[in-house]
């Protein structure tokens, strides 16, 4: 077996150790028919299915309200300030849900389902924009005119010409918005309040706080039924690419003078309410009750949270160094991955799904679920890891080696393979290709996804909250814990190190 | 000299080549002729290493190089595209082969004005790659396969794509490069023209 061969068991193991054997070990350990029939015929418990079912579909009703329009409007016009909206709106894809929660508490000053559908609109808008933007600016307008030339109303013209373009590409956004909005964690705890429970947060109160980890495992179970099939139903169609063979350049928006107010309210309406929640959390740190104070802020940054016995310095070091360890290692296995899958992409063709099915399968687990497999897997020696620091900068680089994969694989794909020939008919090994071709060609994309899985371990907080302890307390754990204690003080710190928070992920993702 | 014996190639079961002998004498040029799609560059990729051969030996100069790894044959590539490395200015391109070899930067920043002086090209060195016309660009990856100073230098199609002024003037200098070099070559080429110009012999592939 080659070198080669060996190091692309290393993503396969890994996920395998930290997440396929916590899940299964869970469920064999703790399944119990009877306690799932229990489950889904107990009344409490159908209500908390129903109110996650039904909260993640209306939050894509209402993702989709604002993020077509504006998505729309982005990719089809050009206008002044079009580039600073862009980043506005999808600049919360990388924000910890935890953070989006505050800001989204801090205006509407309640928990209660309001709070929960805009703070997922916030979160979510950007993933819509993301992945539909780029489809819909690669259809040329020519193909519209076209079809005018030809009779066709702008209503038609759309469901004839512009949807069969784009459908592959909303489908697969309406599933990734129902799935976080239906496994969301950080933004239930933080604004659902007591009486909102989602089966994620139920995973966890069943399982941290009343101990009925056989009633936690039915809800995960249910809950990964519910994702796969939304996942499975959503499969996009392949043959979906038809025009996308011209990169076309949005056109001015002043050809257009009538439907210019149209197309700035589509995306100012969407800016206003992803933007609001944010700037929020800056206000309510210094603001309360129409006086302004920085006494939070000098609290904080003098190094003491209030009612935590941790300082600000140590929150703050604790969650760069795991961010830093977690996108260090979900990179390194994401560029093995990456490269191996390349490699079958031309010698194999797709004969071999296995890497690509287990490194996707942490999209599929929830945080809280994984949480709860770590805590009952590693519970016992050997492997009594639980209450080890390093294994939650570990979970995090399993949560983000999807995103870094998806990164780095096109990246990989796009060097022509004519590139390496050439260095090697020019003497260079394999090893040398690669240092000297490979990685300087994949810089940028190495960046991106080190920024971004930096990000997600900064924001992370479902698995956190399995497996944190005082003196691993990270940042989204203490914001959680602030904000979720009395005093004006203290709420007010939360806000801060919200602040503090948004400020490290943003610039750990602007040159991402 | 080159000797190819035998040599057949397939892909994914398919025949491409089969059974192909010949031989290239040193400080000559063999031109590979052919219409599209008879397997002419799937030859030099078999010479060079970068496909796999169902059958027959690959030796230079007597020696066998079939199962030798294509970074250890010591044989040069000039494709039609050019393949220069986008991320590399012109300079650091040609001395890509050098660095590789564990040659000093000076010996190579030496080697490199040597080369872009041969091509024609003397005040290139910094300039990024793309900035460089079609032309420029061909004589570039030219240089750079010549920098490691290859046994045998391959040539797929490096006219393709050149306006007639340029075309002419590369052929030259093409030409005149491999005699003053008294380099081993192969050309590969669908232009009966350019494989008359260059070569000393010539080899035609059928379907």
């Amino acid at each position: 077996m080659t070198t080669r061969r060996l190091l692309s068991f290393l993503p396969l193991g890994f996920v395998a150790v930290f997440l396929v054997l916590p899940l299964f070990n869970s469920i064999a350990t703790f399944f119990s028919a009877s306690t799932t029939r229990e489950v889904l015929t107990d009344s409490s418990m159908l209500g908390v299915l129903w109110f996650s079912l039904w909260q993640a579909t209306v939050s894509v009703v209402a993702t989709m309200v604002f993020a077509l329009p504006a998505t729309w409007a982005l990719s089809r016009f050009q206008f002044p300030g079009a580039r600073l909206c862009r980043g506005l709106l999808t600049a919360p894809f990388v924000l910890p849900s935890i953070v989006v929660a505050a800001g989204v508490l801090a205006i509407s000053q309640r928990t209660g389902v309001v709070s929960i559908l805009w703070a997922h609109v916030v979160f979510n808008v950007a993933v819509v924009v993301r992945l539909v933007g780029p489809r819909w600016e690669f259809l040329h307008p020519k193909y519209e005119s076209l079809a005018a030339t030809m009779g066709a109303s702008p209503a038609q013209t759309f469901v004839y010409i512009v949807w069969p373009n784009i459908r592959s590409a909303v489908i697969s956004a309406t599933a990734l918005v129902f799935t976080y909005c239906f496994t969301s964690f950080g933004v239930i705890s933080i604004v659902g309040g007591f009486s909102r429970r989602t089966v994620e947060t139920e995973i966890f109160t069943q399982s941290v706080r009343l101990g009925n980890t056989d009633v936690a495992i039915a809800l995960a179970i249910i809950q990964m039924i519910v994702v796969l099939l939304v996942f499975q139903i959503s499969r996009p169609s392949l043959r979906q690419f038809s025009s996308v063979d011209v990169i076309t350049h949005p056109m001015s928006l002043f050809v257009k003078p009538r439907g210019r107010w149209i197309v700035l309210a589509s995306v100012a309406i969407p800016v206003i309410i992803v933007v609001l929640p944010l700037s929020a959390t800056l206000v309510r740190s210094i603001a309360y009750r129409g006086s302004i104070s920085f006494h939070a802020w000098s609290t904080v940054l003098g190094g003491t949270l209030p009612q935590l016995t941790v300082s600000t310095w140590r929150v703050i070091a604790t969650s760069l160094l795991f961010a830093l360890a977690a996108a260090a290692l979900a990179v390194s296995l994401a560029l093995i991955a990456a490269q191996h899958m390349n490699r079958q992409h031309f010698r194999y063709a797709n004969k071999d799904h296995a890497l690509r099915f287990v490194t996707s399968l942490p999209l599929v687990v929830s945080a809280a679920t994984l949480g709860l497999g770590l805590v009952i897997t590693f519970n016992r020696d050997p492997f009594s890891w639980r209450s080890h620091t390093w294994l939650i900068p570990v979970i995090h680089a399993v949560i983000a080696l999807p995103v870094a994969i998806r990164i780095l694989e096109p990246a990989v794909q796009a060097i022509p393979s004519s590139l390496r020939a050439g260095a090697t008919t020019l003497g260079a090994s394999p090893w040398q290709t690669w240092l000297h071709v490979d990685i300087p060609l994949l810089r940028p994309a190495l960046l991106r996804s080190v920024g971004l899985t930096t990000a997600i371990s900064l924001g992370e907080f479902g698995a956190t909250s399995f497996l944190t302890r005082s003196d691993s307390t990270t940042m989204t754990m203490a914001i959680s814990q602030l904000l979720g204690r009395p005093g004006v003080i203290t709420q007010q710190s939360g806000y801060v190190l919200a602040s503090l928070l948004i400020l490290l992920t943003v610039g750990v993702t602007s040159r991402a | 000299m080159l000797k190819v014996a035998n040599l057949s190639v397939a892909f994914d079961g398919k025949p491409i080549i089969t059974d192909l002998s010949f031989e290239v004498p040193t400080a000559t040029t063999l031109a590979i002729t052919g219409p599209s799609g008879v397997g002419k560059s799937t030859v030099l990729q078999a010479i060079c290493g970068l496909v796999r051969i169902s059958s027959g030996v690959i030796s230079v100069d007597n020696h066998d190089i079939t199962h030798v790894p294509t970074h250890k044959r010591g044989i040069g590539m000039v494709t039609q595209s050019n393949d220069l490395f986008p991320h590399l200015t012109v300079s650091q391109n040609i001395a890509f082969g050098l660095r590789m070899r564990g040659v000093s930067p000076r010996e190579a920043s030496d080697r490199v004005e040597e080369l872009l002086e041969l091509v024609g090209l003397p005040d290139f060195s910094l300039r990024e790659i793309q900035t460089l016309s079609g032309g420029e660009a061909r004589r570039i990856a030219l240089a750079r396969s010549l920098a490691p100073s290859p046994r045998i230098l391959l040539l797929d199609e490096p006219f393709t794509g050149l306006d007639d002024e340029t075309l002419d003037v590369l052929m030259h200098q093409m030409k005149s490069i491999l005699q003053s070099s008294a380099m081993t070559s192969i050309l590969v080429t669908h232009d009966y023209f350019e494989a008359d110009f260059l070569s000393s012999s010539s080899l035609s592939l059928v379907p």
